[in-house]
Order: structure tokens, then sequence, then C-alpha cells
């Protein structure tokens, strides 16, 4: 597992607070239209 | 036979539901001993509803196209006063008092339910080799595996023992068994079929959609399990349709066998009208980094008040929970937070082109218990390898069709079609045409 989040925080380093959390999809529907 | 062939067949009562069903406990006690697709058989309510449904279409009473058809649920939806493993010890002896409500609305719509199928331990993992209720085997070369969760599922509609099955996908589970046994099936877009009633695993990225043989009968079997709930309507035709190919990831890492068969299902969707246009996608090993933290997190917070019965798990579920007890909360909000990134990336994308052609997996069915597979001259992980086309998609919550688009060595390969949101009946019209240049020739000779 360690690897595995080794991974993903390379992915978050560009991350900026913008960025907000989608936890459903409705969330990531709505935000993109 | 498809759904449709056997619906006209019952209002021209050149069959009855009842034979149709007791085609099917046919099929069960002759391919199941070999198979293992089952995990429980109800032959003889299916009989007895089976006979209801006659009477009712003798009465004039039509519930439509999946009137008096067998079919049969993974085993871990609700079905009232049925034992619903999961596919677990856990569960072993629990029968619900209530069908979840995609039970009910198959059963309205007049579905005849044969019996429910095996699974991967509590859907967690992609081989359905189960160490509580044996392996679930592939029906074209009973060594290789069927994929998974849904394997059970596959392998029940690929030999007819059912008519369509249910299967869940939290990260690739209907679209690779689908691919691995050669039969079509559809992931609907995220939350479009109630999932109340469903044994979950990781609750922001669990769908549950049909396999079936065909994708008209994908199609008959989705429109019962959504309901009423809104989509949008299949294109009026195919001409201009745009296909993104993809130039980056999804031909990478892949069996050449595999992405020659998915460039020609491309090339028979741009004889029937549509545009092949190259595309690059967004960064999809971020998408997956991210997909496989929200699991890990998500599985083990469901499981962690089971998690002191360790003898009651398999050795490679139990590893992942435990991996998951390991996820901190900053990782898991990250990862939500690159979910987020990333699908408004794909958005983007789709302005562009209306789906995505992509190879469901990157290699045809691998053997039974086998740990790795050699692509690009590599050793690599065969659960991780045959997701990494997949896994996304459900961190997106986009509609991904599977479907047959050819062989090697006589085993399936699957062409996976990706839409946006909403849009399952364009990937089911898209679907039907490619699929009608592959049908599935061992089928048609059983």
């Amino acid at each position: 597992v360690d690897a595995l989040l080794e991974e993903l925080r390379q992915h978050t380093l560009n991350l900026t607070g913008d960025r907000v959390p989608a936890v459903d999809y409705q969330l990531i529907q709505e935000d993109s239209e | 036979v498809t759904i449709q062939e056997a619906a006209r067949a019952l209002r021209s009562r050149q069959v009855s539901s009842r034979e149709l069903t007791q085609h099917c406990l046919d099929q069960i006690a002759r391919h199941n001993p070999r198979l293992n697709a089952f995990i429980t058989v109800t032959g003889e309510s299916a009989l007895a509803r089976a006979q209801e449904l006659d009477r009712e279409l003798a009465a004039g009473v039509d519930r439509g196209p999946l009137h008096g058809i067998p079919i049969a649920h993974k085993d871990l939806i609700w079905t009232k006063g049925v034992r619903t493993t999961s596919g677990s010890k856990l569960f072993a002896d629990f029968v619900p008092d209530s069908d979840a409500p995609v039970v009910s609305k198959l059963a309205d719509a007049g579905a005849v339910m044969v019996g429910k199928t095996g699974l991967h331990e509590l859907a967690y993992g992609v081989t359905s080799d189960n160490p509580h209720y044996g392996a679930v085997r592939n029906p074209r070369d009973p060594e290789r595996s069927p994929g998974g969760s849904s394997g059970g599922s596959a392998a029940a509609v690929a030999t007819e023992m059912a008519f369509m099955a249910t299967g869940t996908d939290t990260g690739g589970s209907i679209r690779i068994p689908a691919a691995f046994c050669g039969v079509a099936g559809l992931k609907p877009t995220y939350g479009l079929v109630d999932r109340a009633g469903i044994q979950p695993l990781g609750f922001s990225l669990d769908h549950i959609g049909p396999i079936a043989r065909t994708v008209g009968d994908l199609r008959t079997s989705f429109d019962a399990m959504a309901g009423n709930e809104p989509r949008k309507p299949a294109p009026a035709s195919l001409k201009d349709l745009r296909i993104g190919l993809p130039e980056n990831f999804y031909f990478t890492r892949v069996a050449a066998d595999v992405c020659d068969a998915v460039r020609k299902a491309a090339t028979a969707a741009e004889q029937l009208g549509a545009r092949v246009i190259p595309v690059r996608v967004p960064d999809v090993d971020a998408l997956n980094a991210a997909g496989r933290v929200i699991l890990l997190a998500e599985a083990s917070a469901l499981y962690s008040p089971y998690l002191h019965r360790r003898a009651d798990f398999g050795p490679d579920v139990l590893a992942l929970l435990d991996q998951g007890r390991m996820v901190p909360a900053i990782d898991y909000i990250n990862a939500q937070r690159i979910r987020k990134m990333l699908a408004d990336d794909f958005h983007a994308l789709f302005k562009t082109i209306d789906c995505l052609f992509t190879p469901a997996t990157a290699t045809t069915a691998p053997l039974i218990g086998q740990k790795q597979v050699e692509l690009d001259g590599e050793m690599q992980d065969s659960r991780l390898a045959n997701t990494r086309l997949v896994r996304g998609i459900n961190v997106l919550g986009f509609p991904a069709l599977a479907i047959p688009c050819g062989e090697s060595a006589g085993l399936p390969i699957g062409l996976q079609i990706i839409g946006r949101p909403l849009e399952e009946n364009l990937l089911l019209a898209l679907g039907e045409g490619v699929a009608q240049a592959f049908l599935p020739v061992w089928i048609l000779e059983q």
C-alpha cells in the first residue's frame, strides 16, 4: 500500500485549493455543468 | 436464443415460460457441476413462478419483453427468502426478508429467477476463485478464470443457464467477466440503477447492471432495471457519431491481439457511418491510483466491524482489507479531489467526442490461479493489469459497455465503449451495430 500512496501523492502535488473533493456522482456532474 | 426471440415465441405459444425455465434448469444441471456458476439454484420456485406467468399471458396480461424470461441474480443482491451469501463466510446463512428494489423491478417485469450466481468473495477481486464456494470456471476453457467479481453471472448467461444475470461493478466487475466469457455487460451511470439491498463494497464506486448474451438483451434488461430514471434517448442515426480512439494509455501494456481487435471494431463502426477521432485521454494512471485508494478505504470502513473474524476471510480479501486500514484520511480526501479534477478533464474531452473505444481487459482470460501476465515484455500483476482499463470509469461514474469484438486462441476479446453520463442508449445503439460484425460464433453453434 505504501507504493500506491506514494503514487497518489505524486498526483496531488499540483492540486490547488479550488480542487474540492468529489464524493458522489451528482457533485461531479453539477459542478462540471 | 435471445430474450427478444424467446419473447416472440412465448406470445405465439411456440414455447411456455415453464419450458424456457426448464431449459435453463437443464443447462444448469448440465454445466454447473463443471463451471460452478451458481451458489444457489431455485428450481422449484422458478417453475412455479413460470407457470403463474404462463397463466397470466394466456389471460391476456402481458408484462412486457421480460415476461416469463428466466434470469439469475448475483449472490450479493438481496432476494426475499433466498440465501444471499455475498460469496462470503460472514453471510453464509443470511436470508433477506425483502427483495432489493432491482430484484422487485425485474420480477414486476415478469422475469423468473432461477438462482443466485457465484462471485469473488465480497465482490472484492476479479477472479471469482472463491475460497468458500469454489472457483467459478470459464465456459470457454474451465481451466481459466471467468473474470470477476460477477464471474458466475457471465458464465451462466454464456451457457444459457439464464437469459440475463445481474452484476455489480466497483472496479470492472461487470465488464471484465463479460470480456473473458464472450458476453455483453453494461455498467450504467453511477446511481442510475438503485443500489439499495445490494451488499456494498466501495460506496462511491459501486454500480449495478446487466450481463446478457446480446446487446439487445442488455437493453431490455437495463430498461427494466433502471425503470423511470431519466436518461437520454439513443441518437437517431450512428452517422457522424464521434468515436474517440485513445493515442495514450489504453493501448499500452495491452496484448497485441487485443489491441488489433479493438482497432478492427473501430473500423467496423466507421463502416456504420461513425467518425473515428484520435484523442489523448486525461491522466488515467492518476484516476486509477485515486480509485484504488478510495476503494481500499471505503471497503475497510465497511468491513472493520468484522475484521476480528480473520479466519472467515480468504487471504487476498483479508490482505486488501488490512491495507485499507493503512490509508490516511488525508490520502482518501486527496483521492476524491483528484477524482473531481479528472472528472472535469473527462467532461472536457467528451465535448469533442461522443464515446471512447478501448480494450476492456489487457489480456484474454488468464488461468485460474495465475498471478502474473506478461505484457510488453514484462511480468505484471494479473489483477492490476486487467483492472487498469476499467477501474477509472467507476471513479468517473460514466457508463461503459463491454461487448465481444474478436478472439485470440479461442478466447474472447472485449471492447469497452465509454460514454457520457446518462447516455447508455447511445452506447447500446452503437454497440449493437458493432456487435453484428463480431457475433460470438460459439454461442450460435450452441
